[in-house]
Order: structure tokens, then C-alpha cells, then sequence
């Protein structure tokens, strides 16, 4: 196997690995019952980088040989689409901020 | 200042998602009319071998279609800038569920699909690929309109308050 899709690859595992324990962790502040903190929305906006780049290091992998195709990923579709949520839930989180203040 | 150009970007970037998901629509589109144009004859003309395959993935872009057009007009409100409102989250959780009826139907349309095979050594689950990266992203759509419920309530008790 080439090196560079040997080394895409083990970056590929590495983000994979990454993106579980930011999802625990994700998940953990879900449970103590955390929505819309700063730390969630910081988790879902490293998840969605993370899938950006997941999804380049797949369209590069399809570059290389043996396929050599021009393939975009929907990785990167979707990790715009975590981003999004994640602005989107840090718009939530100074909606709880100013109520909080409010009340 | 900060709190305007996080409108901005939300904005900026649901224009590039809509226009994506506009793209999967039109595709859904054009795929729906030419399988049906495929599967029809074979009822007809006595010539042609009946294929259930044909009449099963029918149904199948029908239900991908609707859950992109909801997703669709999701990006349509967030474009909008309308974020938190009752019709933005309905959207969202009407593409979950259109999702996980699709993933429902996948399973069953691939049970539907296999061969009938003789030898027990013959069958396989080559054909029978469960999508679990479907049913992962709709539970996850699901979990994040819930969320999106959450703040649309938020946002209306601020109103009533402010």
C-alpha cells in the first residue's frame, strides 16, 4: 500500500477515535442536563471540523491511486451541516443566557 | 457585534446546505418519474420479466424525496433567519421521521429483495446492507429538533417576559 493513503488512512482512524470521545464527552454533558452551555456547543462545533475533515481526507484517499475518481464526500456536506447546528445552538444558549438574567 | 456575525455565518452557510439539498431534490425529482417509466412496462408487455426490485425502489426515492424536501425547507427558514420557531423545528422533525420511515422500509425492501435459494449454504447478507448510517443521522436529526423545540420554547417565554 502507498504511504500517503497509509498515512490518510491512519488519520482517518485517529479522527474516527477523536470523534467518539468528543461525542462521549458530548453525551455526558447532555446527562447532567446541559443543553444549551458553552461546552456543548463547543463539542458539536470540534464534531463538525472533524467531519469536514474526515470528508477531505476521503475525497483525497478517492484522488489517490489505486481509484483515482473524482468522488466528493458527504462528509463534508454533513460537517457543514454539525456546524450550522452548532452556531445555531450557541444562538440558543444567549437566548437561556439573557432569561436567566432577565428572570 | 459578535452576535450578528453568527447570524451572518448561519445565514451564509444555509444558503450553501439549501442550495445542496436543492440539487438531492431535483435528482429525487427526475429519479421517480424514469423508475416508474422502467418499472411500468414490465406489467404490461408479457415479454419482459417481472422484477420486484424495479417496483420496490419506487417507494424508496419517493421517501427520499420527502425527507429532502423537508430538509429543504429547514434550510429554507434557517436562510431566512428564522431559527427558533414552531415551523423551522416541525420541519426538522418531520425529516426525522420521513428519514426513519425510509430506513424502515430499506430493511423491508431488502428482506423483500433476496433471492429464494435452495441450498441453506446459499444465502447471504450481501444484499441485506442495513443502513445504519441512515438510522444514526435520522435518531440524530430527531435528538437535535428536540433541541430545536427546546429553545423555540425559550425564545417564546423571552418574548412574553421582555
Amino acid at each position: 500500500m502507498p504511504l500517503p493513503v497509509q498515512f490518510l488512512g491512519s488519520m482517518h482512524l485517529c479522527l474516527l477515535g477523536f470523534g467518539a470521545i468528543i461525542l462521549i464527552r458530548l453525551f455526558k454533558l447532555y446527562e447532567r442536563g446541559s443543553f444549551f452551555a458553552i461546552g456543548n456547543v463547543r463539542c458539536i462545533k470540534i464534531l463538525g471540523l472533524i467531519v469536514v475533515g474526515d470528508g477531505l481526507i476521503q475525497t483525497a484517499l478517492e484522488f489517490l491511486p489505486p481509484n483515482k475518481s473524482v468522488e466528493i464526500s458527504n462528509n463534508l456536506a454533513l460537517g457543514l451541516l454539525i456546524l450550522l447546528i452548532a452556531w445555531i445552538m450557541d444562538e440558543g444558549r444567549k437566548i437561556q443566557e439573557e432569561q436567566e438574567l432577565t428572570v | 457585534m459578535k452576535n450578528f456575525q453568527n447570524k451572518a455565518k448561519i445565514v451564509k452557510v444555509s444558503k450553501i446546505l439549501r442550495n445542496i439539498a436543492f440539487a438531492g431534490l431535483v435528482l429525487w425529482g427526475i429519479m421517480i418519474p424514469v423508475s416508474l417509466a422502467a418499472a411500468l412496462p414490465l406489467l404490461f408487455v408479457k415479454e419482459l420479466s417481472f422484477s420486484l426490485t424495479q417496483f420496490l425502489v419506487i417507494p424508496m426515492f419517493g421517501l427520499a424525496f420527502m425527507t429532502n424536501l423537508k430538509i429543504f425547507h429547514f434550510l429554507d427558514r434557517l436562510k431566512n433567519g428564522c431559527f427558533f420557531d414552531a415551523q423551522t423545528a416541525g420541519n426538522l422533525n418531520a425529516a426525522a421521521n420521513w428519514w426513519l420511515v425510509l430506513c424502515l422500509y430499506e430493511v423491508v425492501s431488502y428482506v423483500l429483495m433476496q433471492q429464494p435459494w435452495t441450498n441453506p449454504h446459499d444465502f447471504s447478507l450481501y444484499h441485506f446492507p442495513p443502513d445504519v448510517d441512515g438510522l444514526f443521522a435520522a435518531l440524530t436529526l430527531k435528538f437535535v429538533a428536540w433541541f430545536f423545540r427546546e429553545a423555540q420554547e425559550l425564545q417564546e417565554e423571552q418574548e412574553l417576559t421582555v
